[in-house]
C-alpha cells in the first residue's frame, strides 16, 4: 500500500510475516474441524469440542490484538521514514 | 388469551420499549451537524463516531435475536452442530481486520456512503453496483424476518403473543407496533438512533450473559441429573446451561424467569421450529432426541426457575 518512490523497504518484512500467520491462524485452527471434534479432555465437565472453540474467541482476539499493534508500528516507521 | 401474562416480565418490556423509543426519536439531536439533511449525516452519523460509539454500535448491532434466540435454538435442536456460529464469528474478525480498514479510508476519502457506491467508485459499472445493492438488501430481508420472530418469540414468554385461535392482525399487532415504532425513529434519526440505542442494548446484554453464566447454571447443577452427564455432543445434552438456554434466554431479557406462567409450550417450540428451519439448512439429526428435549426443559424450567 505505501508507494514509496525511494525509501523502498521492502514488502515482505518479518514483522509483516508474523502479522499474516496471526491473521491466518484462527482459519487453520478453526477450519480444521476434526482437530477438536472430540469430547475429552473434558474442562469443568464440558467436552473439548466446546471449550477448545470458546478457547479461540480469547486466542484469536489476543492475536488479533498483536497483529493491529504490529501493524501501527510497521506503518508509523515507514510513515516517519518517507516524510523524513 | 391474557390468563399467561407475566405482569412484571411485561412491565419491564414495556419500560424499556419507551425508554428506548424515546431515546430514537432524540436521537435526531444527538451529536447535531449544521448540515443535517444530507446522506452523510443519515446513513453514518456525519461519519463522526469514535471508537467508542462504533465499539457499541457493533457490539449492538451484531448480538441480536440471532445470537440470542436463533442460536440457542438451534443447539438446542441440533446439538453440536449449531456451534458453527463461534467459530464464523471468530472468523470474522480477522477478515474484518484485514479487508475493512481499507475499505473505510477509500470511503472516507471519495465520501462513498454505500457498498454499492463504493464498487460504483471503485469499478465504474452502474449495473454491477446495482447488483450489489440489490444482493444486500435480499440478503438482509431473511435476516430482518428472524429478528421478528425473535420479537415475537419474547412477546410469546410475556404472554402476549396471543394463541392458537386468536386472529392473525390481533396475533401480530403487537409486533406490528414494534416494527413501525422501530421505522419511524430510523426514518427520523437514521444511525444515530442504533447508536445511541446501542448502549441501552449492550448494557442489557452484559446483564444476560451475567444471567446466563451465573445465575442461571445454578438451580440447574443442584437439579443435574446423572443422565444429562453422558456427554455425547451431537444429542443435545450435555446438561448444565446449553439445553434449556433457548427458552430462557429470552425470558432472561425480559429479565423475570416467568415460571410456569408461560401460555403453550406447544406453540412456543413451533416457533422454535420455524427459527431453526430459518437459521439452519441443517438436516436434522434426531428428531425424537429434540421432542425429548423440550419436554425435559418444560418439566425442569419451572423446578429450576422457582428454586
Amino acid at each position: 500500500m505505501p508507494a514509496d518512490p525511494e525509501g523502498k523497504p521492502p514488502t515482505v518484512t518479518p514483522v509483516r510475516v508474523v502479522i499474516a500467520l496471526c491473521l491466518i491462524a484462527p482459519f487453520v485452527a478453526m477450519l480444521w474441524v476434526s482437530s477438536y471434534a472430540k469430547v475429552d479432555p473434558t474442562f469443568i465437565g464440558i467436552p473439548f469440542f466446546y471449550w477448545y472453540q470458546m478457547l479461540w474467541v480469547l486466542i484469536s482476539t489476543a492475536l488479533t490484538v498483536i497483529a493491529y499493534k504490529l501493524w501501527q508500528r510497521d506503518q508509523r516507521a515507514r510513515k516517519g521514514g518517507a516524510s523524513a | 388469551m391474557k390468563d399467561g401474562v407475566n405482569g412484571v416480565a411485561l412491565g419491564v418490556f414495556i419500560f424499556f420499549f419507551l425508554a428506548v423509543t424515546v431515546m430514537g426519536f432524540l436521537a435526531a439531536r444527538w451529536r447535531k451537524a449544521e448540515n443535517d439533511a444530507s446522506l452523510d449525516e443519515w446513513g453514518l452519523g456525519g461519519r463522526s463516531f469514535g471508537t467508542w460509539v462504533t465499539w457499541f454500535l457493533l457490539g449492538g448491532d451484531l448480538y441480536t435475536a440471532y445470537t440470542f434466540v436463533a442460536v440457542p435454538a438451534a443447539i438446542y435442536a441440533a446439538g453440536a452442530a449449531g456451534f458453527f456460529a463461534v467459530p464464523y464469528t471468530i472468523l470474522v474478525y480477522p477478515l474484518i481486520f484485514t479487508f475493512l480498514p481499507r475499505l473505510w479510508s477509500v470511503s472516507h476519502k471519495h465520501g462513498y456512503v454505500t457498498t454499492s457506491d463504493f464498487v460504483r467508485g471503485r469499478f465504474g459499472s452502474k449495473g454491477l453496483s446495482l447488483a450489489v445493492a440489490v444482493t444486500g438488501i435480499l440478503a438482509t430481508m431473511p435476516y430482518i424476518a428472524l429478528q421478528l420472530v425473535g420479537i415475537q418469540a419474547v412477546l410469546d414468554v410475556m404472554g402476549v403473543g396471543g394463541g392458537e385461535n386468536t386472529h392473525w392482525f390481533i396475533k401480530d399487532l403487537p409486533l406490528l407496533i414494534a416494527f413501525a415504532v422501530l421505522a419511524a425513529y430510523t426514518y427520523s434519526s437514521g444511525l444515530r438512533a442504533p447508536a445511541l440505542i446501542a448502549f441501552v442494548k449492550d448494557g442489557l446484554i452484559y446483564l444476560v450473559i451475567a444471567v446466563a453464566i451465573i445465575y442461571i447454571p445454578m438451580p440447574m447443577a443442584a437439579n443435574a441429573t446423572p443422565a444429562n452427564q453422558s456427554g455425547n455432543m451431537f444429542s443435545n445434552s450435555w446438561g448444565m446451561a446449553n439445553c434449556p438456554l433457548s427458552t430462557l434466554i429470552p425470558a432472561a431479557i425480559a429479565m423475570k424467569p416467568s415460571s410456569a406462567s408461560r401460555p403453550s409450550i406447544s406453540e412456543y417450540s413451533g416457533r422454535i421450529v420455524v427459527l431453526r428451519r430459518i437459521t439452519l439448512r441443517l438436516r436434522l439429526e434426531s428428531v425424537a432426541v429434540i421432542e425429548c428435549g423440550y419436554m425435559n426443559s418444560a418439566s425442569a424450567e419451572p423446578n429450576a426457575r422457582v428454586a
